[in-house]
């Protein structure tokens, strides 16, 4: 049945982090973060509640999102709204992942916001994170980018990790 | 060659050979004036309405010192501020996010128009707002300023007057207003 | 025929907990936040009650203190992304039977479906 096939994969099997790399930006280095700022990208965009405060983004470009998707949700990824929901999703389970390994690690609490999934130029979105970064006068803005596997095979989307400065360094005491 | 204005970064020209770009305009806005007299530009890529302090090290960052710097740049290379003409981009409401007081690009938007106001230029031309990211770029060939969107027809910008050697050429949608969206 | 109640803000995940649940031949009903689950709760007293977290209007823990408080026999089991060791603590201390963390293997979810309504 093919709603069976689709089941396979990404929802099932555990996530593991392959590489996680940090560095420091200033705002104006953001929306260049993966190459080209004008670059379309399908992006899911979730802000931090709890201990950790940031925002959380997994972007891929966006000519990828349909072999991406497609064994998940069959013949539905034409659907875009089905297909931002799974994207969504994705991020999610990614990113609350990712959350989950930094919380239970520094004993807090950290908690992603339902997504907020976007199909455009990753340098509009990055760009107006960078605003609110220079909003709350911050011209270093960690990001942490990580790649993540499934059974030894690279997830495709990128995941990123920009917490607040104050954040990381709450963290590391 | 393509000159490519970063966050709260400008460029201000006379004659201006080469094309000039803000790629990604989320809740930015690209700001543009120009002075047909004197065919003397600038562009300025806004990050914030109000700056921090008066004298900031970046004002061509914030909507209300933007406009005063950038006209005594023009200035210098001879421009006659009484013809000077903007044109605005970009001011878009990306993410939903809580606790950021406000709505940025829509403040944006309005701490620039209130201080060109003040300043006597008049806004000829914006594609402001919404929820899509655009690129404005500048043509050095035909002097034309293109707003971009993923997915949606180029808008032109640039008012009649400051064009050189007439229209576009490649069937584009045309807009030139003086009204906002 | 045993009902099941989805509550999740992910389309797709209803989706495919509707497809997992459903080849069992239980009836499914779905809501998109926790005020749409007390809603849906009340008016069709659900078997049992699949509760994601983190969701818009109201999340999955503070719903299911508030189908609890209304019916102390309510079962609820959290399926959520949100798998930290407080949390995971927080919904078994405010009523949850149990707790499936993504991603999950559908056998996984049946399995405890069947316990739940066993």
């Amino acid at each position: 049945m093919q709603a069976g096939e689709a089941l396979s994969g990404l929802f099932e099997r555990k996530f593991k982090i392959a590489e996680i790399a940090l560095s420091h930006r200033t705002p104006a280095e953001l929306p260049e973060i993966l190459g080209d700022a004008a670059e379309p990208v399908c992006a899911s965009f979730y802000q931090i509640r709890g201990e950790i405060p940031g925002f959380l983004l997994l972007i891929m470009p966006i000519d990828e999102v349909n072999a991406f998707l497609k064994p998940l949700l069959g013949d539905h990824v034409t659907e875009e709204a089905m297909a931002d929901s799974a994207f969504g999703e994705v991020g999610n389970v990614v990113g609350s992942a990712f959350l989950n390994y930094l919380a239970d690690y520094y004993r807090t609490y950290a908690a992603p916001t339902p997504p907020q999934v976007f199909r455009d130029m990753v340098g509009a979105l990055m760009g107006s994170l960078a605003a609110v970064f220079v909003a709350e006068g911050q011209e270093q803005v960690p990001v942490v980018r990580t790649v993540f596997t499934q059974e030894s095979e690279k997830l495709s989307a990128l995941l990123l990790w920009i917490p607040y400065a104050l954040s990381l360094s709450e963290l590391r005491k | 060659m393509i000159r490519s204005i970063g966050l709260g970064e400008y460029a201000v020209g006379r004659d201006v050979q080469e094309d000039w770009a803000i790629y990604g305009l989320g809740s930015c806005v690209g700001l543009i004036l120009c002075e047909p007299t004197t065919r003397v530009l600038a562009m300025a890529h806004v990050v914030l309405p109000v700056s921090p302090s008066p004298d900031p090290e970046q004002p061509a960052r914030y909507g209300d010192t933007v406009v005063p710097f950038l006209l005594e740049e023009m200035k210098k290379l001879g421009a006659v501020t009484e013809h000077v003409m903007a044109q605005l981009a970009g001011g878009a409401r990306m993410f939903e996010i809580s606790g950021v007081a406000g709505d940025i690009g829509r403040r944006n938007v309005e701490s620039v128009r209130s201080s060109l106001a003040r300043h006597g230029v008049p806004v000829t031309a914006e594609e402001v707002g919404g929820a899509s990211g655009r690129t404005l770029r500048w043509h050095a060939k035909t002097r034309l300023a293109v707003v971009s969107r993923f997915g949606a027809p180029d808008v032109i910008l640039t008012p009649d007057r400051c064009r050189v050697g007439g229209s576009w050429t490649d069937g584009r949608v045309v807009k030139n207003s003086t009204e906002p969206r | 025929m045993a009902r099941i109640l989805v509550v999740d803000d992910a389309a797709f995940m209803r989706m495919r907990l509707k497809t997992v649940l459903g080849e069992q031949g239980w009836e499914v009903l779905e809501a998109s936040n926790g005020v749409e689950a007390i809603q849906m709760y009340e008016q069709h007293k659900p078997d049992l009650v699949m509760m994601d977290i983190t969701m818009p209007e109201m999340d999955g823990l503070t719903a299911l203190r508030a189908i609890r408080e209304k019916d102390p026999n309510a079962k609820v089991v959290m399926c959520s992304a949100l798998g930290q060791e407080s949390t995971v603590i927080e919904a078994i201390k405010s009523g949850a039977k149990d707790f499936i963390v993504k991603p999950f293997q559908p056998e996984r979810v049946v399995d405890t479906v069947k316990k739940q309504l066993g």
